[in-house]
């Protein structure tokens, strides 16, 4: 989006909206990620909270661990591994492992070097990116079915284990939207899933959370266009989505959730202390597709780490700038 | 009335008209030629429309590719060869080149090879057109299709889990674990290029058993008569008749190897180093923003492809030569 804007593409929405009427009904983090040079450039029509963990309430009954350590060491039990992870996605597979990876570099390295790596000044070899890496193939190590799983398994398909019986894993890492997926790809019902926020790493930046969504700009300057962005972002046309389950509205003033799985996302995302959108979808196209890419030869063989990283870099040195 | 019928109309009455027009009114032109041009004239009038074509939609593409394969991601710096030293240097692409000549390799070597050993195998049973048409089906299907169908065709689940691919489902009766076709190389990009040759083994089975056809019955049955048994009628005779029309079928395989695509981006996109040039020339052009370096991608592929289609029509010359 930035880019388009920047180079004239998106038209800027500031007299196409009732800003303040936006401004007001729509949550801070996302109305600051819509706007380029102090334009507004594009709206969110739903969004998602990231860095959820769902489980099973039938098989955990712990607390939410406080901290990461104390979860990593959670036993499995009942079932034999502690995570589920699906990272096949058709042409964009790897995508849930990027998230993974942003929300280790968000809790363990804070705002700043989040940023700084979404900027592209962050090097990919850098001490900070590759210690998340080396979390998530620890995370990778304990998962269900080996990396050839984690590899096959379709990111919608990737929750299944929690349901089977006896439970394939414990855990699944993934944003608010999994919950259509475990109703309709793994035969859940409402009150067999339940999640916590992934717990903080690095305590000085507690309260970390990533997002994302799904965002409207307008390319041509037509009354139909105008019309239409000016609806999107009202409450009314929020509302639809959200009923239907599975999505997170931008507008504050939506709350007929229909469950309290998506309230209680919801209720994050208006109170992230840090809140950072999703970094692969900021980072430009090629860069992101090197992202992807760079997990699944990662998780395939974990010991080519530094030259993965390395070519992350030459990736980087040319995707960004002029 | 409908301005769909409107077009319709035009297209059905006046795409014809026009044509018929051009030839009437460039006649009544030729017509004031003098008598001696007349004749040189003509055929360069008459091709004029479809040279125009061939100009705008084939020859100026590809002279603008070119010319944009030496500038930068905007179409407008001057940035003489970085473009190709960056195919050449980058380890993604260069994978790619590698795979494309496992490809051409191995492609090849399936289809043609496969097709003919069919097409010689069913020529003289009864059954010969179901088990042709058998064979020559899955040319029908289009590529992302086929993709897809193998893709489940390769499915993978954990050791333990019911498998829903086909051939992991037969793996595992035998007791073995489950194989992750698409993931492990280099026995994934074999596994796409076996799609490949599933599709256009038909291709070739139906040429070979044209040209097949054609060999005349008095010169196969000479030999046998002369106590040539069917190994040295083959060597001696079906073989060598055969080898124009092989070598036809290979070149286009070769081509399509060249331009393996589809099937790549359904199944794998280029993951797990099974990338070719077409699937980086779409991502540099689309996903990355790079028209000069999807151009210099191009320009390459085109100067692979160019040796194939100069032995290809020097052999048609040859042959039509011979005729």
């Amino acid at each position: 989006m930035t880019e388009w804007a920047k180079a004239g593409a998106l038209k800027p929405l500031d007299d196409v909206l009732d800003v303040a009427t936006y401004k007001a009904d729509t949550a801070p983090a996302l109305v600051q990620l819509g706007t380029v040079d102090g334009k507004i450039s594009g709206v969110f029509i739903k969004a998602a909270v990231k860095g959820l963990i769902w489980y099973n309430p039938a098989n955990f009954k712990g607390e939410a661990p406080a901290t990461w350590d104390a979860l990593e060491a959670t036993s499995p039990a009942p079932a034999k591994n502690l995570w589920c992870i699906g990272l096949e996605s058709g042409a964009a597979s790897g995508w849930p492992g990027t998230d993974w990876i942003e929300d280790f570099v968000l809790r363990q390295s804070g705002p700043d070097v989040y940023d700084a790596w979404v900027a592209g000044t962050q090097k990919w070899t850098s001490p900070e990116i590759k210690s998340a890496f080396e979390a998530f193939g620890k995370v990778v190590g304990q998962a269900y079915g080996g990396s050839n799983a984690v590899l096959t398994t379709n990111f919608g398909d990737g929750g299944n284990q929690l349901f089977t019986n006896p439970p394939g894993c414990l855990l699944h890492h993934q944003a608010s939207f999994i919950t259509d997926f475990f109703k309709k790809q793994g035969g859940a019902k409402d009150g067999q899933f339940d999640f916590f926020r992934m717990p903080d790493i690095n305590p000085s930046f507690a309260g970390a959370t990533t997002g994302a969504g799904d965002l409207f700009g307008m390319f041509n300057d037509t009354p139909q266009a105008r019309a239409l962005m000016a609806y999107l972002v009202t409450a009314d046309a929020q509302k639809i989505w959200v009923e239907r389950g599975g999505a997170l509205s931008a507008n504050t003033k939506v709350t007929d959730y229909p469950d309290a799985v998506s309230k209680r996302s919801a209720d994050i995302l208006a109170n992230a202390g840090v809140f950072r959108f999703d970094a692969s979808d900021l980072m430009p196209t090629a860069m992101n597709d090197a992202f992807w890419k760079a997990i699944l030869d990662y998780v395939n063989d974990p010991n080519k780490l530094d030259s993965i990283l390395s070519n992350l870099d030459t990736v980087q040195a040319s995707a960004y700038g002029g | 009335m409908d301005s769909r019928l409107i077009t319709a109309l035009i297209v059905v009455i006046g795409v014809p008209g026009v044509l018929l027009g051009y030839i009437v009114l460039s006649e009544r032109l030729l017509a004031f030629a003098p008598d001696r041009m007349r004749g040189r004239l003509r055929p360069w009038v008459w091709l004029a429309p479809a040279i125009a074509f061939l100009g705008v939609f084939l020859v100026y593409p590809t002279l603008n590719t070119i010319v944009l394969s030496f500038f930068d991601k905007f179409s407008k710096k001057f940035v003489g060869f970085d473009n190709y030293v960056y195919f050449l240097t980058t380890n993604d692409t260069l994978t790619a080149l590698r795979n494309n000549a496992i490809w051409l390799v191995l492609l090849t070597f399936f289809a043609v090879g496969g097709g003919m050993i069919i097409a010689i195998l069913v020529d003289r049973v009864r059954y010969e057109s179901i088990a042709k048409s058998i064979i020559f089906v899955p040319l029908a299907i289009s590529f992302v299709g086929a993709g897809v169908i193998w893709k489940f065709m390769f499915d993978y689940r954990p050791p333990g889990q019911p498998q829903t691919g086909t051939l992991n489902g037969i793996v595992t009766t035998t007791g073995a674990d489950p194989v992750p076709w698409l993931i492990n190389a280099p026995m994934n990009t074999i596994a796409l290029i076996i799609v490949a040759a599933w599709i256009w083994t038909g291709f070739c089975m139906v040429i070979l058993s044209g040209a097949l056809k054609g060999i005349s019955a008095e010169l196969l049955e000479a030999a046998r008569v002369d106590g040539a048994n069917e190994l040295q009628v083959f060597r001696g005779i079906t073989f060598p008749l055969l080898l124009p029309t092989i070598a036809v079928v290979a070149t286009t395989m070769i081509i399509t190897s060249l331009k393996a695509f589809d099937i790549v981006y359904v199944m794998t996109n280029g993951a797990y180093d099974t990338e070719v040039i077409a699937n980086r020339m779409i991502k540099e052009l689309f996903t990355y923003g790079q028209p000069g370096r999807a151009s210099a991608t191009a320009v390459l592929l085109l100067l692979l492809i160019i040796p194939v289609m100069a032995i290809n029509i020097r052999r048609f010359r040859a042959q039509e030569a011979i005729r």
